[in-house]
């Protein structure tokens, strides 16, 4: 079942993408290994930039949630400063997840954690007080990587 | 263990090892019998056996020949006092004395005694008064630095006021010989032949030392503790017991948020999945059976109505959950729109596709607004809201009508039976789309546990801080 609801939603994101979002298989024949690539929102300091963003379906997919983790360094407060760049959401997490919750919907919310990072949910805790009592010093930050990293 | 008296009575003893069967007992008014009691100083406890009293023949332990103490001690010690050689053919114990008058003389006396393995030594500090010696940690006993005398010999030592020492000594000159004292003469006694000889008696005290009622004081406190522990306990359990069934009925009451409670994580037996109703889908032209009126008299309208409707519809996109009011007008389109469904289903599916994402295309939502809403409460319109539904949110495929079985959830969503019985039983009890519960509100197979009755408290604590 979950190969037939995965490439379902493949077909409606390639079709009729979302906003500053473009999804394509890592490999032509795994459907479980997703690239997405995220245009930095505009107004956020991610912006121009272009991130990577690789999402891990499980086979127990839609019942198990997928994993979203960040192929491009990014300077954020909800994404791991490493090699990983995990990425944490709360929808994602496996008692919170519903079945009903679309790729779309995590991608799009992904997408607006860029725009409002959530500080009090954060995994870089550095970044997360920074975040919150230096924005202008976070901005710059943010900015500064988006450029050395999500510029090719 | 500490002396608690010391007995000392003349006793008369028929013949050598006739004093096994001998007791201390006085022997008429005129022998010799004294008691001291409360006056009598432990030094050293080593070897006193507990609660059994010490008893033996009194006798002086001597010295040796070349010991200058005999000199020092002539003028305490009399002559024919009885001396080790005077107790021994008794082969009973035996008890020493001797006066306390320098550090070499006492190291004197406890050597010998120690060679003869008396019993127990008996010291006096040579005096005037009947008052109980100082006690063992006094200046008075010092023989070396480390006080080991006292754990070197293997008997306990005890000190007696000095009269009674000196008294005591006095009698064992009289008691030493083979010859009958005079106090015996005239006894009715005295025709027997026998020896007579002094024999100490010293009690113990019966555990009642200062360190066993320390003991006894920090187990009853202990004691007490584990009493006032265990009452606690049961205390909290049988609230906790309280509180958890508490919840368990506001839980089967439904009152209680099942997913802040982290309850929402329990999966569902089967058998209750197998209690909630399967059927065969059929959309909305299937229904025409239930107000065939309606759907002939507008089928004349064509594609005019259509878009009229369609534009309405739009409108009620917006009105999430609207009024109840709202119920009315609904079942007034209904049967337009399912004269639509029949002339062109193509075209409705258009619509579906445009509405993309939101799972409820553009004729199911004034109707799916209600199953949002808290439950319809009947029946009726409950079972025409699963139409509505055109696709299974978990495998995102249509339904197709007459032939997709489906299962439909007490909240009124219908999914394919074999892909919510996996997410009911691998995953959640709630409905994927409006999380509510699909346990049946009287039954609840998880049972409440302390910490849910916790997480349950703190919610209700954040709730009345918050704001």
């Amino acid at each position: 079942m979950s190969q037939k609801r995965i490439a379902k939603e493949l077909a409606e994101l390639v079709e009729s993408p979302p906003e500053g979002i473009k999804v394509e298989l890592a490999d032509e024949s795994d459907l479980y290994q997703w690239n997405v690539y995220m245009e930095g929102p505009e107004g956020s300091p991610f912006q121009n930039g272009k991130f990577l963003v690789k999402l891990k379906l499980p086979t127990e997919y839609p019942f198990k949630p997928p994993a979203v983790s960040f192929g491009t360094k990014i300077y954020h407060p909800n994404v791991t400063n490493d090699d990983k760049g995990s990425m944490c959401l709360g929808m994602l997490r496996p008692d919170e997840w519903k079945p009903s919750s679309k790729i779309a919907a995590v991608l799009q919310f992904a997408r607006q954690l860029l725009v409002e990072p959530m500080p009090d949910d954060a995994v870089e805790g550095r970044i997360a007080e920074q975040y919150k009592n230096d924005r202008a010093r976070y901005d710059e930050l943010a900015k500064e990587w988006t450029r050395k990293y999500a510029t090719a | 263990m500490a002396a608690r008296s010391l007995t000392t009575a003349a006793t008369l003893f028929t013949g050598p090892g006739g004093a096994n069967s001998a007791t201390p007992a006085v022997n008429g008014s005129a022998t010799f019998h004294v008691v001291l009691d409360g006056t009598v100083q432990t030094l050293s406890t080593t070897n006193s056996l507990d609660k059994d009293p010490i008893k033996g023949l009194l006798f002086v332990p001597g010295l040796d020949d070349n010991d200058p103490c005999n000199n020092l001690t002539t003028p305490f010690i009399p002559p024919n006092v009885t001396r080790h050689q005077d107790v021994l053919p008794f082969e009973y114990n035996t008890v020493g004395l001797a006066p306390w008058i320098s550090t070499e003389c006492t190291q004197s006396f406890l050597d010998s005694s120690q060679r003869m393995e008396v019993d127990a030594l008996v010291f006096y500090i040579p005096s005037h008064d009947n008052a109980k010696p100082p006690g063992p940690k006094d200046s008075a006993w010092m023989l070396d630095e480390n006080e080991e005398w006292k754990s070197q010999n293997s008997y306990p030592v005890y000190a007696i006021p000095g009269l009674a020492g000196a008294t005591l000594m006095h009698q064992l000159s009289m008691y030493s010989g083979d010859t009958i004292p005079p106090d015996f003469q005239n006894d009715s006694m005295s025709d027997k032949p026998g020896i007579t000889r002094l024999i100490t008696l010293i009690n113990l005290e019966h555990g009642e030392s200062k360190m066993p009622s320390l003991w006894g004081f920090i187990l009853a406190i202990l004691g007490t503790i584990l009493v006032l522990s265990v009452i606690l306990l049961m205390c909290y359990q049988l609230v906790q017991s309280r509180r958890r069934e508490n919840l368990r009925r506001r839980i089967e009451a439904g009152e209680a948020d099942l997913e802040e409670l982290g309850l929402h994580q329990i999966k569902v037996p089967r058998e209750i999945i197998d209690t909630i109703p399967v059927y065969i889908y059929a959309d909305q032209g299937t229904l025409s059976e239930t107000e065939p009126q309606s759907r002939h008299s507008g089928s004349n309208d064509g594609s005019s109505i259509r878009s009229a409707e369609t534009c309405e519809r739009r409108m009620d996109l917006d009105e999430k959950c609207a009024e109840v009011k709202m119920e009315t007008a609904t079942w007034e389109r209904t049967g337009d729109e399912r004269e639509m469904d029949q002339e062109s289903k193509t075209e409705n599916e258009q619509t579906e596709a445009d509405e993309e994402g939101e799972s409820h295309a553009d004729k199911p939502t004034v109707r799916t607004t209600h199953s949002s809403c808290p439950a319809s409460p009947h029946a009726g319109h409950r079972s025409r809201l699963s139409y509505t539904q055109t696709m299974c949110a978990i495998c995102l495929e249509e339904y197709e009508s007459g032939m997709s079985v489906v299962r439909e959830l007490p909240c009124g969503h219908i999914f394919h039976p074999q892909c919510i019985d996996t997410a009911l039983t691998q995953s959640s009890c709630l409905c994927p789309l409006c999380k509510k519960s699909v346990l049946p509100t009287d039954t609840y197979p998880v049972p409440v546990t302390n910490r849910t009755v916790h997480r349950d408290f703190m919610l209700h604590r954040s709730r009345w801080s918050a704001p």
